[in-house]
């Protein structure tokens, strides 16, 4: 597995938020979920997941209710909140004015200097 | 939304704990059956697939734990298992945990119960918008006595002004009201209609006083308030604009106050008010000694000081006396106004003895929390082995303080817990005294403003007593406290030089506070023994008590009085009794009479000017309090009204006459061309106080004084009451002589009969009430510093346990073990002694006030003082130094 990227500190619950926001899901299908959103590139350390989804439910960012798996076992499953989608525009903007930033910084040439 | 988040989060966690935990271990579960079935999937077995999913998301037990901080619980949880584990250890230590209990009890119990009185004294809260800025205005004369103002003063000063928003004035009326069960009496209080504008409160229902009902014929108006409305007129909801009989006149009620609302404030009686009505006496420009008087409040304008509104009115009153007739210019010293803030009022004769009980209960505290200091220090190095292994588990410093910090604050809040239920104690046995001395609404019962100081001083004594000890533990270096055993560990030297210095400044105040109550001690036994100059044995004193407004153009002495004193002659059992207008320290009516004796000498010498008590007695009054004549007689059976009218003078009087010859000469005129005559000088007694000289006194005979004399009016007319002299204990004729009254005339049955020997007690209720609190808290004081001295010897001589043995064992005499104990013991105490005489110094200024034939810085008070706490000290060293010479040197070094 060692094509595997390291997690970048601080994203797992950005990560989370927007995989809740395609749908509800349980912590199990949070974890598929980016995992196959990122092509299986992304390794996420399963220990790390459960006490992220504690945080963003204490801080009201995802709410949870108990249901059916899709092998009929019961399952909490997650879901975004208002406050979660919020939140999660605000980090997608941020992300991505920040990318713009480092990738500019980090693709000028020498010469342009 | 964001907010509330949290909060559910928390409550869950809390408060459903188990559920919590339920839930979680069910979704780790699902999800490690999920993540082996896929294991499962790509061709694993199902024991290692289990295996492996368990392993990649960590143990149950951490993700809850992980579960729980990630929800911010960590603190809390860590302070929750402080606290099981602060309970544990103060159970494995009962005689440790009690003995700190008992002492934080009485500690912090007395300052519990003084929270109590101070909140409803001093911090007394008053039903009034901005009560800061109500100021009492009063006349001042050239001795600082104050009396109420003149309407006229009072109009001038309204309308001149300029620190003053308004002013209102008020005075107490007589109020019987009529109700359901029949006449009720209430507290009335006659008042401007614009006193409760200024007081900035308006009526619940209804509406407040216009001006037009100062007018006669228009102020038969009354305002309730709550108790009136509803114990006496039972809440009924209509009562605004019905009529209700009041002093047997028909008034229309107009409002009721907002529950809550007195004035004055501190009258705890139902109370009333009706409009103070303006007759054409009050619109006068001539002043006369008539004139009608009021207590007056006046609203300050923003910034302005009572000390100014003083000097102002005072500038003004200067003015003023220009336009008194001339006789009262002449006779009426130069007239000042002052002004106290209206709280001040409330307490100004108790608030010495509040900061003196103030000052002593936070001495009390700070011995508890010195004590309990050393309780813990010593506690602290019996646990060092305990400490130094969870330092080694890995706690850090700060985590270990933080948990013995805990269990000072469990300990703290147990302390206050019994303190508070101790003060509740306390206040109930005291309260009679409290009450008639400071004037309190009843029984005092801590509100949350006394519970919040108390929760704040418990955190403030926990860490006063528990913090340095807790960081001291802390401090000890591991491999040291690792490797010695308990026994041995001995405590290092800050931590005994704190103990020393703990005990010694327990012993010091405690000296304080035995000097103090020593010297108050002192005060009481002088009062007692001061010569009253009457007798208080067997005698029995009676205050008729009759509606004024039923007896108004009744001479109640003849009608009422002269019958009744009758029927208490005849009573068996009394041997003498007699009608007189003011008994010796009774708190009653008392007229002044101010004389103008022009002396012989000299014609154009100014008039002698002599104040004199005024009173009438019958000639049984020297037999019944055992009065002693100077010179002459007293008043005899002889002395009838058709004789010639003859008066007494107290030694006092007749000293002040002297410049004006022979008081045996001295003839007072009372009109009609009637003329007493001086028959007699009778010795000084104490009129108004024990602390008090007499006060200069002139009598006259009661049973010669007719209606249309001038000095009728102001004894006989005014107020009387009945003194007798028993032949049995006087207690035992109150029930008879109830009845009497009963018979004589239904409506003396609110009459107050009292001994003479509790009128002499009442008198003194200040220095007693002061004396006795000093009592209880110098003596659980002496206690708790005792303690602290046995604990600290009882320590050092169990830590010594090996020493003495090895002493012992190598010939050391007993007694000369006892004798080092001791002198080690005798140094502390001497320390302590030193610096409890140096504090007494400052200490004994603050009861100065109370003391009476005793000096604040009396030597053989604070020499007998000092003996007597050496010698307790001495007695509670010598135990445990006793246990250490008797000390088995074979037992003591198999100890190890």
């Amino acid at each position: 597995m060692g094509k595997h990227l390291e997690l970048l500190q601080g994203t797992l619950d950005m990560l989370i938020l927007k995989a809740v926001s395609l749908g509800p899901l349980h912590g199990y299908g949070v974890l598929l979920r980016i995992q196959q959103i990122s092509g299986d590139q992304l390794e996420i350390q399963q220990g790390s997941l459960y006490p992220a989804l504690y945080r963003l439910e204490h801080q009201g960012l995802i709410a949870s209710d108990w249901g059916e798996s899709e092998n009929n076992r019961r399952a909490r499953f997650y879901r975004l909140t208002t406050a979660g989608w919020k939140k999660l525009q605000k980090e997608t903007e941020n992300w991505n004015r920040m990318a713009d930033v480092i990738g500019g910084i980090l693709s000028r040439e020498p010469e342009e200097a | 939304m964001r907010l509330t988040a949290p909060f559910c989060s928390w409550w869950k966690a809390l408060a459903h704990r188990r559920d919590m935990e339920a839930e979680v271990e069910a979704e780790l579960q699902f999800h490690i059956e999920r993540y082996a079935e896929d294991l499962m999937r790509n061709g694993m077995g199902r024991e290692d697939a289990l295996r492996r999913a368990r392993i990649e998301l960590g143990s149950i037990s951490v993700q809850q734990e992980k579960n729980r901080s990630s929800r911010g619980l960590r603190p809390w949880d860590d302070f929750y298992a402080d606290v099981r584990y602060a309970f544990r250890q103060l159970r494995h230590a009962p005689v440790f945990t009690v003995t700190v209990l008992l002492v934080l009890a009485l500690g912090i119990g007395a300052n519990a119960a003084m929270f109590s009185i101070i909140d409803a004294t001093l911090l007394h809260w008053l039903p009034y918008r901005q009560p800061s800025q109500l100021v009492s205005l009063y006349l001042l004369d050239d001795h600082g006595d104050i009396s109420w103002a003149y309407y006229q003063d009072l109009k001038e000063w309204q309308s001149r002004s300029q620190r003053l928003q308004a002013i209102a004035y008020y005075t107490p009326v007589e109020g019987f009201l009529e109700t359901r069960f029949g006449q009720q009496e209430v507290s009335a209080q006659s008042i401007s209609a614009n006193l409760f504008s200024v007081l900035g409160v308006q009526p619940e229902r209804g509406r407040s006083f216009v001006e037009e009902e100062q007018t006669p014929g228009r102020n038969k108006v009354v305002i309730l308030s709550q108790p009136v409305w509803r114990l006496m007129l039972h809440a009924d909801p209509d009562v605004v604009g019905k009529t209700v009989r009041l002093n047997d006149q028909p008034y229309t009620v107009i409002g009721i106050m907002p529950p809550g609302f007195a004035f004055p404030a501190n009258d705890r009686d139902p109370q009333i008010w009706v409009p103070a009505e303006l007759t054409p006496a009050h619109q006068k420009a001539i002043l006369d000694w008539s004139a009608p008087k009021y207590q007056v409040i006046g609203r300050l304008r923003g910034g302005a000081t009572p000390n100014a509104v003083g000097a102002e009115l005072s500038g003004i009153e200067g003015g003023l006396v220009s336009q008194y007739p001339e006789q009262m210019k002449a006779e009426l010293p130069p007239t000042r106004a002052g002004a106290m803030r209206y709280r001040e009022t409330l307490v100004k004769d108790s608030r010495t003895a509040l900061f003196a009980l103030i000052a002593a209960v936070s001495i009390m505290w700070l011995i508890a929390c010195a004590n309990v200091a050393n309780l813990m220090l010593a506690r602290g190095t019996a646990r060092q082995r305990e400490i130094a292994v969870r330092g080694a588990l890995g706690a850090s410093r700060w985590r270990v303080v933080r948990q013995l910090f805990t269990e000072s604050l469990i300990l703290s809040a147990l302390g206050s817990a019994a303190g508070l239920a101790l003060s509740q104690l306390v206040l109930g046995i005291f309260d009679h005294t409290l009450r008639t001395q400071l004037n309190l609404p009843g029984r005092l019962v801590p509100n949350p403003a006394v519970l919040g100081a108390l929760l704040a001083l418990t955190v403030l004594s926990a860490v006063l007593f528990g913090l340095f000890p807790a960081w001291l533990a802390a401090r000890t270096p591991l491999e040291q406290s690792l490797r010695q055993s308990t026994t041995q560990a001995g405590g290092s030297r800050t931590r005994q030089r704190l103990q020393q210095a703990m005990v010694i400044s327990e012993i010091g105040l405690s000296l304080v506070l035995l000097i103090a109550c020593g010297l108050l001690l002192r005060t009481v036994f002088a009062l007692r023994k001061v010569p009253l100059g009457f007798r208080t044995d067997h005698v029995l004193v009676l205050q008729p008590k009759l509606p004024r407004y039923k007896y108004r153009n009744i001479d109640t002495n003849r009608a009422i009085y002269q019958p009744l004193l009758q029927r208490v002659q005849a009573l068996p059992g009394v041997s003498a009794a007699t009608i007189t207008t003011l008994l010796p320290l009774h708190k009653g009516f008392a007229a002044i009479l101010t004389l103008n004796v022009q002396t012989d000498k000299k014609p154009t010498a100014p008039p002698l000017h002599i104040d004199a008590q005024l009173k009438a007695a019958g000639p049984e009054l020297k037999d019944i309090l055992g009065l002693r004549m100077v010179r002459g007689r007293f008043f005899s059976q002889q002395d009838t009204p058709d004789s010639q009218l003859v008066a007494v003078v107290n030694r006092a009087f007749a000293k002040l006459y002297m410049p004006a010859g022979d008081i045996m000469n001295f003839g007072i005129g009372l009109g009609e061309g009637r003329q007493a005559k001086i028959v007699g000088v009778i010795d000084d007694f104490h009129q108004t106080s024990i602390d008090q000289p007499a006060f200069p006194e002139i009598d006259f005979c009661a049973p010669q004084l007719r209606a249309t004399d001038g000095f009728y009016q102001p004894t006989l007319l005014a107020h009387v009451e009945i003194a007798m002299r028993t032949q049995t204990g006087p207690e035992q004729l109150v029930p008879a002589l109830r009845r009497t009254m009963l018979e004589v005339n239904p409506d003396l049955q609110a009459g107050e009969i009292q001994t003479m020997e509790q009128v002499v007690e009442d008198s003194m209720g200040n220095q007693l009430l002061a004396a006795h609190l000093l009592e209880i808290f110098a003596g659980s004081a002496l206690l708790v510093a005792l303690a602290g001295l046995y604990g600290l010897l009882a320590y050092l001589v169990a830590q010594r346990t090996r020493e003495m043995g090895v002493r012992i064992a190598l010939g050391a005499q007993r007694h000369k073990i006892i004798e080092m104990l001791l002198g080690q013991a005798g140094r502390l105490l001497l320390s302590g002694v030193i610096v409890g005489i140096v504090l007494s110094y400052a200490a004994a200024r603050l009861i100065a006030s109370f003391l009476y034939g005793v000096k604040p810085h009396d030597v053989s008070n604070m020499l007998v003082v000092t003996a007597l706490l050496l010698a307790c000290g001495l007695a509670a060293a010598y135990v445990p130094a006793r246990r250490a010479s008797r000390v088995d040197p074979m037992e003591a070094l198999r100890t190890e």
